[in-house]
């Protein structure tokens, strides 16, 4: 057991508030240091659409919320430039009755529109949608469109955590905490293990922030609180491609609204919301709920049923605890709870609710409770500050023609590491094997990929995945997990057998998204990446060891 | 129109061996492809039982008949109610072998055993039968040597520095001692500095003076190394042995060729020599037609459909071959919960022998990827008898209807490793079989 | 329309201009998610023949799927990939799932020519001009010059010289294209021949343009869709119901046209219309007894894959009929002389690689004359074998065909 030097701030969490807070408290000059028990942006974070919404559902029932929604939208796209984008989305009415219960809503949102830099609705005939998105159906009676910004989840998560390592604070991925350290009613630090070595550590702090999303409650619970979230599943069905331009936006089957976005390189259907009450880690996308998306989706886009599935993914809404109304009708606000004022415990804070949208403006709340508690007065500059990669444009052609590339594969690492694509690349100039793109699918190159592992705590293959899309095309990482997994074991050290295990690690996580979809024309690949990894590779047979 | 003695679907190994073995018989044969198949996506190399039921073994005919003894629908159990299966097996790849050797394309292992060959993954593989570009490399050739494994700058999917270390990690787990490996990255300015392929590379490999820097540069290398052995990704596509021949000369050295995923050089080798000696012996191959669907009376099958851009033509024979493959060549698709044959819609069963219910496709996959057990699903096909005649609730479907490769059912070749082997022997019999319907009348 | 609904339109335009997005029709579309079925096997750069020509930069078939499968925004990214390929269509036929990359490539050319018109080749640009200026993608010669050269090409092959009988209501419409129209002009007096001789009542249509196939290529995809249109629609007027065409490319463009634009007008290439209509027999009734001659047969990728490999049978079959033809069949007889795609007029060197790969197959099979069905690939071809002193006759299946039948 090391026990580690002191610390102002412990933060507990890796998804976008997790990361929000460090980035917050560090520039506030907080000693900061945040654990995260699996990869940044592996929790809800990772699981959602990437829509930063004014808050479509809210502007009803919580302007105010609403409003700072709006505010951060401006806000966001201001820091992280490179990783948001305008996607314009076409809802498709199918009954008279939707017209009624759409249109006040339609007039009090687009008050708000000016603020946000967004259009107001526009209502369309049938014709006129269907000649904007011809994959719509034949069936829609009226159509209204508007738009909204998006931005990557997993990259806006990065960035952040690397914003708050330049600002002195540390980043631990793969490192859970087991215990909190209280005694007379005070929290004063952690326990935590390393879960690639095994090694566990205590560190103390002088406050501790759970941001730990879904998992709040397990961490409350050490130190004797009663914390209740409504903890609410959502699944998403990827598309291999953008299967429509537009995003569209209808009914679903049981009268709450899906969504099909068209999103970096694929579309993303969803969504379900059924409240749980296991563990956050068992939840798991179920086949109805798959069918249940595309039989809703395919009311306003019939195509939507063949197009090609590459994996579901599920996700678990850390919600405020309101019941007795629908999930749609609960609140997306965010609470900042002060257990000294609620619990009488001291040294502990933590967040219920949210959305990704205001991650940097609940983080503003909880630092300001922060310093409130710690007796510093320091100013808010995460809206100022724009994010590693997110302070200027970049040429796609230029860079292509200057390392002397594909534009396109330029233009996705750009899409990803905006002005530090040239430190991605600084080494390629000498040594231009660093160009070859060992993600077909989504066009990263080994040196984007190594360049992650060295700077943006890229330890897994898993991780790699989320910092450059490795492993997210239509093939699900099957042609590129092997020679990532070379260049990660060189890079990091790992011993030959730790290597394989990893990229069976890898792939078994890419395959519990796939199976339940795997279907029609996707099989010839399936039979050829069985064939590859089990004839050829023999990764399913074990030698000389027991099992 | 289409009118022959023997109409092959598919244009793969089981294919093609089924129609050289028909055309032997002085029969009129003629083979359509869609496009590649699962055979051109294979390692080149002849695997006949590498894992039966689950484990890996050194040993095949001991596999083949523990297989026998455990799983009656496997295709090994179904041929061997007629005949002697290992002999078969023997007749069916000294046959395939020999096709592949008319055209320059040579074979080494034997029945009685397996090895273990290394690839460019970094982890190895379990076979039979594999080209002689690979013999120096055979695991247990490589005891006490002295390895460098050699990478090319900008090549995509082979990393020697991690081959090198796998290597000697892979070779002890078979109690094999390499005495050391090194590995190098060679710059040639001929080839392109990044998203270098294999396929690339081994047709530079043909190339004279290609060829000759390459040889100089091993020599380099060799100089610095203490190295017996050298492996390389790729030994070249048109000249393998010459080139192999060169280098060994040039560097004193054991050189050989790594086995790979797809593409793989090999298996292009293989199939391109396969392709021309069936066209050599008389075999017709007709490209760019699919086989749509299919007439028939009673028991007796008329004519197949055939697709050719938007025309539509039957195919008359007198016997006709399904060698369609499964989810790669096309024999088998699923739509909508049903995993349906293509061609004649013969219904389909699992490994047991059981029909296959309709039913969500997750249920015939397993949770994990590439459990030991392998996925049910790869184990679905047509059911044939021991005259590879597909059967419906053990009747004959078509009297002129044979089966070959891995359309057929009763066993996982993926999870067996025997993909090659009885993709040989069931398009030797069916040919055979056909051929001996129709001079049958 | 008001002016504000006007503007508030625009606003969408805006956005999808400034997101890059493009809107795609139903057929587009259609072709476009065709790629979801790559699976990155890589068996297509074993058959692309650019592929072994360049081995540099061009990243093959998989690379077209690959770089443009998905993210459809930028499509100018893949200019450089694109212009490249011959649309061989072979990367399709050897491909387990038969991926569409030459309709997709055609696709990709003709958004990148909205998108990014500067990045259209330059080589390229000059075809496209000819095409608004004179109606063919060459430039024709004066009509004296003509006259001249026609008659010293017919005398050198022994055919007669006839006019051009107009089409007429109900008659069968021959398109000779404008390689046959311009250069090779021996083609289209072939054609005529060979319909004549085999009592094909057919007319040539007065006001003929290009068919719209190189139009395409280039990427002006608007002009091809006009050219095709005002064809049949005139085809249509005439009450034509059959058109015959000795190109390969027009041939199997024109095919397309009458898919894409719901016309019931049949389009067939020449040896189509001879083996189902006037039947292998009787052409070999008709033919004269030659000297005896080795010939094989090149496969136009714009028949064998782009309208069907039975065409490719047809002439085979045809051929085998003529007396005193020794047929002998080719190892690559399939694979591309060089001149798709247009790559031949902005990149005439991995063109001339290619033919030179060719040309390898042609003498290998030890034919005396190498028959093409298509005069694209006749010229190609023959001026390869001219400047590598490559010793083989190249002959257009017409021409070859109408010395055969063809009698005083």
């Amino acid at each position: 057991m090391v026990v580690m030097e002191d610390y102002d701030v412990i933060v507990i969490g890796g998804g976008s508030t997790g990361t929000s807070v460090a980035r917050d408290c560090a520039m506030r000059g907080f000693r900061t240091i945040l654990f995260e028990r699996g990869d940044l942006a592996s929790g809800a974070t990772g699981a959602c659409a990437g829509m930063i919404s004014g808050g479509t559902k809210y502007v009803l029932q919580e302007p105010e919320f609403s409003e700072m929604c709006t505010r951060e939208v401006v806000t966001l796209s201001r820091i992280a430039g490179h990783i948001v984008f305008r996607t314009p989305i076409i809802t498709a009415i199918l009954t008279e009755e939707e017209i009624k219960l759409r249109a006040s809503f339609v007039e009090k949102y687009g008050a708000l529109t000016e603020k946000r830099q967004a259009s107001p609705i526009l209502i369309l005939s049938p014709q006129e949608a269907r000649s904007l998105e011809p994959k719509l159906s034949n069936n829609i009676i009226l159509a209204a469109y508007f738009d909204e910004m998006f931005i990557d989840p997993f990259r806006l998560t990065v960035l952040t955590a690397l914003s708050a390592k330049q600002h002195g604070a540390e980043i631990r991925t793969y490192t859970e905490v087991v215990d909190v350290l209280h005694r007379d009613g005070e929290v004063y630090g952690v326990r935590v293990k390393d879960r690639l070595t095994g090694r566990d550590e205590e560190i103390r702090g002088r406050i501790v922030v759970n941001a730990a999303g879904a998992w709040v409650p397990e961490i409350s619970r050490i130190v004797g609180i009663k914390q209740t979230l409504r903890l609410n599943k959502g699944a998403h069905v990827v598309f291999d491609r953008r299967i429509t331009r537009f995003g569209i936006i209808c009914r679903a089957l049981d009268g709450r609204t899906v969504y099909l976005f068209p999103h970096e390189t694929g579309s993303i259907l969803g969504t379900t919301a059924i409240d749980i009450f296991t563990s956050p880690d068992e939840a798991e996308a179920t086949y109805d709920e798959i069918e249940y998306l595309i039989s809703s989706m395919e009311m306003a886009v019939p195509s939507v049923r063949d197009a090609r599935i590459v994996r579901v993914m599920c996700g678990v809404r850390p919600l405020i605890a309101q019941w007795w109304v629908p999930e749609g009708d609960v609140t997306r606000n965010f609470r900042v709870i002060d257990h000294e004022e609620r619990d009488g415990v001291r040294g502990l804070v933590s967040v219920e609710g949210g959305k990704l949208v205001v991650c940097r403006a609940m983080a503003e709340k909880i630092t300001d409770l922060v310093c409130e508690k710690l007796g510093r007065e320091a100013e808010c500059r995460t809206h100022l500050e724009p994010l590693p990669g997110a302070d200027g444009k970049v040429n796609v052609e230029e860079i292509a023609s200057r390392y002397h590339f594909s534009p396109h594969t330029a233009g996705r690492l750009i899409s990803r590491q905006g002005t530090l694509s040239s430190i991605v690349l600084s080494e390629a100039s000498n040594e231009r094997s660093l160009l070859s793109s060992v993600c077909l699918c989504e066009a990263v190159t080994e040196a984007e990929l190594r360049h992650v592992i060295r700077n943006e705590w890229g330890v897994t293959l898993d991780a790699l995945r989320r910092r450059t899309r490795m492993g997210m095309g239509p093939c699900q990482g099957f042609s590129c997990g092997f020679k990532a997994m070379a260049i990660l074991a060189e890079e990091r050290g790992m011993g030959v057998e730790e290597a394989f295990r990893e990229l069976e690690r890898f792939l078994a996580e890419r395959w519990r998204g796939h199976i339940v979809v795997l279907r029609g024309s996707q099989l010839s690949e399936y039979e050829m990446t069985q064939a590859a990894y089990a004839c050829v590779g023999s990764i399913d047979m074990k030698v000389g060891e027991e099992e | 129109m289409i009118e022959t003695e023997i109409l092959v679907i598919g244009g793969g190994v089981a294919g093609l061996l089924a129609a050289t073995k028909a055309t032997d018989e002085k029969l009129e044969v003629t083979v359509i492809d869609k496009g590649s198949g699962a055979s051109y996506q294979s390692s080149g190399v002849i695997d006949v039982m590498g894992c039966p039921l689950g484990e890996a073994t050194l040993k095949p005919i001991e596999g083949i008949a523990q297989v026998i003894e455990c799983s009656p629908s496997h295709p090994y159990s179904v041929i061997s109610s007629e005949r002697n299966v290992t002999n078969v097996i023997k007749d069916a790849i000294r046959y395939l072998t020999s096709m592949a050797s008319n055209r320059g394309v040579e074979f080494k292992g034997e029945i009685e055993r397996n090895v273990v060959l290394l690839n460019t993954i970094g982890s190895f593989k379990l076979t039979c039968f594999y080209q002689s570009t690979m013999d120096r490399g055979v695991l247990h050739k490589l005891e006490g040597a002295s390895l460098l494994v050699t990478g090319f700058k900008g090549l995509v999917g082979f990393n020697a520095r991690f081959c090198s270390s796998s290597f000697k990690h892979f070779a002890s787990k078979f109690n094999i001692e390499l005495r050391k490996t090194s590995s190098t990255e060679l710059s040639l300015p001929s080839l392109r500095e990044f998203n270098l392929t294999i396929i690339e590379l081994a047709r530079m490999m043909d190339e004279d003076d290609f060829r000759k820097d390459l040889a100089k540069k091993l020599e380099t290398e060799i100089a610095v190394n203490d190295v017996s052995h050298v492996a390389l990704p790729t030994l070249g596509l048109k000249k393998p042995y010459e080139n192999m021949r060169i280098f060994e000369e040039e560097t004193g050295t054991s050189v050989f060729e790594l086995v790979s995923p797809p593409p793989s050089v090999p298996a292009q080798r293989l199939m391109e020599a396969l392709e021309e000696e069936a066209i050599e012996r008389g075999v017709r191959i007709f490209r760019g037609y699919k086989a749509v669907g299919f007439e028939g009376e009673g028991r007796s099958i008329k004519s197949v459909t055939l697709a050719s851009g938007e025309k539509r033509f039957p195919a008359k024979a007198k016997a006709y071959i399904l060698a369609t493959g499964k989810f790669i060549g096309g024999g088998i698709v699923e739509e909508r919960d049903k995993v349906k044959e293509t061609v004649f819609n013969l219904p389909l069963y699992d490994e047991k022998g059981e029909p296959l219910k309709r039913q969500n496709i997750s249920r015939l996959l397993a949770k994990s990827p590439f459990p030991r057990e392998g996925h049910p699903l790869m184990g679905c096909g047509v059911k044939v008898n021991a005259q590879m005649k597909p059967v419906v609730n053990d009747e004959v479907a078509y009297d002129n209807l044979f089966a070959a490769g891995s359309i057929i059912s009763g066993y996982n070749y993926v999870r067996e490793k025997s993909g090659m082997g009885v993709a040989a022997v069931t398009g030797y019999i069916a040919g055979m079989n056909a051929a001996t319907h129709v001079e049958g009348g | 329309m008001s002016s504000m609904r006007r503007k508030e339109l625009e606003h969408i335009d805006k956005v999808l201009a400034e997101e890059k997005i493009v809107v795609f029709s139903p057929y587009e579309d259609e072709i476009y998610s065709e790629i979801e079925k790559c699976q990155n096997c890589s068996l297509c750069l074993t058959f692309c023949p650019v592929f072994e020509a360049t081995g540099e930069f061009y990243p093959g078939p998989r690379g077209i799927a690959d770089e443009l499968s998905r993210d459809v925004r930028e499509f100018w990214r893949a200019s450089s990939i694109v212009y490249m390929c011959t649309l061989c269509g072979r990367c399709q036929e050897r491909c387990p799932v038969n991926v569409p990359i030459p309709e997709v490539v055609m696709l990709l050319r003709s958004k990148i020519f909205v998108q990014r018109p500067d990045l259209v080749p330059e080589g390229l640009k000059v075809l496209l001009e000819n095409v608004s200026r004179y109606g063919y993608i060459f430039e024709p010669m004066n009509p004296e010059e003509r006259e001249e050269s026609l008659r010293g090409r017919l005398e050198r092959i022994g055919l007669p010289l006839r006019g051009d009988p107009p089409l007429r209501s109900g008659l069968v419409a021959y398109f000779p294209g404008c390689q046959a129209e311009t250069r090779l002009l021996e083609v289209k007096e072939a054609g005529k021949l060979v319909l004549e001789a085999f009592d094909v009542d057919y007319g040539i249509p007065e006001k003929w343009k290009c068919c719209g196939l190189p139009v395409r290529l280039i990427g002006d995809s608007a002009m091809a869709d006009e050219l095709q249109r005002s064809f049949l629609e005139e085809m249509e007027r005439m009450n034509v119901t059959d058109v015959v065409v000795t190109c390969a490319g027009c041939a199997s463009e024109l095919k397309s046209a009458t898919k894409r634009l719901g016309s019931g007008i049949r389009v067939r290439h020449l040896v189509e219309l001879l083996f189902e209509e006037v039947g292998v027999e009787t052409i070999s009734r008709k033919a004269r007894v030659s000297d005896k001659v080795k010939v094989t047969l090149h496969e136009p990728c714009h028949l064998s894959r782009h309208i069907g490999r039975y065409t490719i049978d047809y002439a085979e079959e045809i051929l085998r009929a003529l007396p005193n033809v020794d047929y002998v069949g080719m190892r690559g007889a399939d694979e591309c002389c060089g001149a798709g795609g247009l790559l031949k007029f902005h990149n005439p060197f991995v063109s001339a690689t290619i033919r030179n790969k060719k040309l390898e197959k042609i003498s290998r099979s030890g034919a005396e004359v190498v028959v093409a069905p298509c005069p694209l690939c006749s010229v190609n071809i023959s001026e390869g074998a001219a400047r590598k002193r490559v010793s083989v006759g190249v002959d257009d299946l017409a021409v070859f065909l109408a010395r055969r039948i063809y009698s005083e």
